[in-house]
């Protein structure tokens, strides 16, 4: 298609890392919520990507299918963890069972921060990619000068 | 037997019987497609077999899918593309948008992603320097044109 195609591609990868990034931050915040309105402990989310065509029109999605390439990336999906929390012994906690332990989020803050490192590296790659490609019809607007 | 060559305008030939008609009656003789190219009508901008126009658009169109592989980085299942560079871009670039193929050679992780940073790094620095020079010479063909037109007397 065009360089005007490239930043909207670069941009559908940033919008799809933001969202990541996004869920991550939104875990890590409840690494520690033992209740929430739909009952039990807070639950991990993470963002599933599929390859999406990025044309703005319907001719133009076509013509990048029918040319093999240039996908954007989406969101096809946010799964939510399902394995059993982890029990923690807090008689105390109004949260506990009847055994005393409480159900916490099996969430990883260690593994959440290199998650989210690996995003910020992805939304740095798109960004790049944006201003190159943006240098490049500065310099065919200079054709003309 | 060839048409007669057509005079201009088929104004009045004013016969001067004194002077030879130094027009010639017949057609110039037929250039070869070399030859058009080198002494054709568009030769400052696609002269020399270099279409620089149709090598911008094929850089543009590669900076596109290596956008791609970029955005995709952490797709699951998702192939590195590349387009090829056609040999001849005169003939490929008319009519057709090149296409792109999955990339062979590359390690593919857990995820069945194949999408190799540092090459897509490299990529996009080298279309950018390669986009560079071709947009610099296809300019000063264009200051060439205008030179010409404005009788040298700028730039």
């Amino acid at each position: 298609m065009s360089l005007f195609g490239a930043i909207a591609v670069s941009a559908s990868g940033m919008e799809a890392q933001r969202i990541r990034a996004e869920l991550i931050t939104e875990n890590l915040a409840n690494a520690e919520t033992t209740s929430t309105p739909g009952g039990g402990p807070y639950r991990r989310k993470d963002a599933v990507f599929t390859t999406a065509a990025s044309g703005s029109s319907f001719a133009g999605t076509l013509a990048e299918i029918a040319a093999g390439g240039s996908q954007g990336v989406a969101v096809s999906s946010i799964v939510v963890d399902q394995s059993d929390p982890e029990r923690r012994y807090l008689p105390g906690s109004p949260d506990a069972d009847a055994d005393g332990y409480v159900a916490f989020p099996k969430i990883n803050p260690s593994e959440e921060m290199v998650d989210l490192m690996g995003t910020y590296r992805s939304f740095e790659a798109n960004v790049a990619a944006i201003s190159t490609v943006k240098d490049m019809i500065g310099r065919s607007l200079d054709l003309f000068k | 037997m060839p048409a007669p060559y057509p005079r201009a305008r088929n104004l009045p030939i004013r016969q001067n019987p004194d002077v030879p008609d130094l027009r010639p009656d017949q057609p110039p003789e037929q250039v070869s497609d070399g030859d058009r190219i080198a002494i054709g009508e568009n030769m400052p901008l696609a002269g020399g077999g270099l279409d620089l126009g149709s090598y911008l658009t094929y850089l543009a169109r590669r900076q596109e899918v290596v956008a791609s592989n970029i955005a995709n980085a952490d797709t699951p299942g998702y192939k590195t593309r590349d387009v090829e560079m056609p040999g001849d871009f005169t003939s490929v670039f008319a009519q057709f948008t090149p296409m792109a193929a999955e990339v062979e050679g590359l390690t593919t992780r857990n995820d069945g992603n194949n999408v190799s940073m540092d090459r897509e790094a490299r990529l996009l620095a080298e279309n950018d320097i390669r986009f560079n020079l071709a947009s610099q010479l296809l300019r000063s063909r264009i200051k060439g044109i205008r030179s010409a037109i404005e009788e040298g007397r700028s730039s």
